[in-house]
């Protein structure tokens, strides 16, 4: 019987790429974007679905121009996908990637880092 | 059956490391012949890099390629008609850094296959591996006469040796990036 085995090389490789991926670098998110982005995480946390249009109205102190924007860089940076309403193709419902959960969920363990040494 | 497919495996990445190794090498010498500080020695060396990646992913066998490659390269560029010395050097860039791997390995709670190593600890031992093959290499030059008189050649070697390493690090974090972000686009 055949048996698959995992190369020495291949774990090293593995385990250099997410070496690698831990780098330091500069911040991925501007101030704005990370306001969005938590913003956007209240409402996915609470089960409410939020549409473009609500996100732009959703700040009273920046203008909904400058959140579309974000939303665009957001969206370009793989953190949220847009996907489009059944009945209407003109609401679109902004979602969470996997990218954006491992953000969030860095930022809990931060959190939860903070608490602990307090 | 199993031996030989070892040993194809084991040539293989001994040639990958000699090829890659070389390559970087010349492509340093002609397109980045400006950061040149004095024979043998440059601001940015990023020969270095690959050095750090091929003894971290392939270990012996890539301190082999480097060794062969390296001793080529001292041949052709700097000590023309003394293979000893060559050789030499080129047995010390590429085992040198598997010796600074080793004591990474015992003292940064990292295993062989590379557990527990993260961005930090990968930037520690890129500094170990420059200075260590850095003193090394100078030393086996005064040794041969070949020593490089230039003033604070040594510190520029390590610093060259460094920035060249970190160059080709950050290359791979930003291919790296890429091809994730094109995934997830496809």
């Amino acid at each position: 019987m055949k048996r698959n085995t995992i190369s020495n090389e291949t774990i090293r490789f593995l385990n250099l790429i997410t070496a690698i991926r831990s780098m330091p670098s500069v911040p991925v998110l501007d101030a704005l974007e990370e306001k969005v982005l938590i913003a956007l995480a209240s409402k996915w946390a609470s089960g409410i679905a939020i549409t473009v249009m609500e996100m732009l109205d959703y700040f009273t102190d920046v203008s909904p121009s400058t959140v579309h924007r974000r939303l665009k860089t957001l969206k370009k940076k793989g953190l949220i996908a847009l996907k489009e309403d059944d009945d209407d193709n003109r609401t679109k419902y902004i979602q969470p990637t996997q990218l954006a959960f491992n953000v969030l969920d860095e930022v809990g363990k931060c959190m939860t880092a903070a608490v602990k040494m307090k | 059956m199993n031996s030989i497919k070892n040993i194809i495996n084991n040539s293989t990445s001994v040639v990958i490391t000699s090829l890659s190794y070389y390559c970087i090498s010349v492509a340093n010498f002609r397109l980045l012949a400006f950061s040149k500080y004095s024979e043998g020695i440059h601001w940015i060396y990023l020969p270095s890099g690959i050095v750090l990646i091929s003894i971290l992913l392939f270990a012996e066998n890539g301190a082999v390629g480097i060794a062969i490659a390296s001793s080529i390269i001292t041949q052709q560029y700097y000590v023309h008609d003394d293979w000893i010395t060559s050789v030499g050097n080129g047995l010390i860039t590429g085992f040198s850094p598997l010796a600074a791997r080793a004591f990474c390995i015992s003292k940064l709670n990292i295993d062989a296959n590379l557990n527990n190593l993260n961005g930090s600890s990968l930037m520690i031992m890129s500094l170990l591996f420059c200075l260590l093959k850095t003193c090394m290499r100078e030393l086996w030059l005064s040794l041969r006469g070949h020593q490089n008189h230039a003033q604070y050649a040594i510190l520029v070697s390590v610093v060259g040796d460094f920035v060249g390493a970190l160059a080709i690090l950050y290359l791979a974090k930003i291919i790296i990036a890429s091809v994730g972000q094109f995934r997830n686009k496809t």
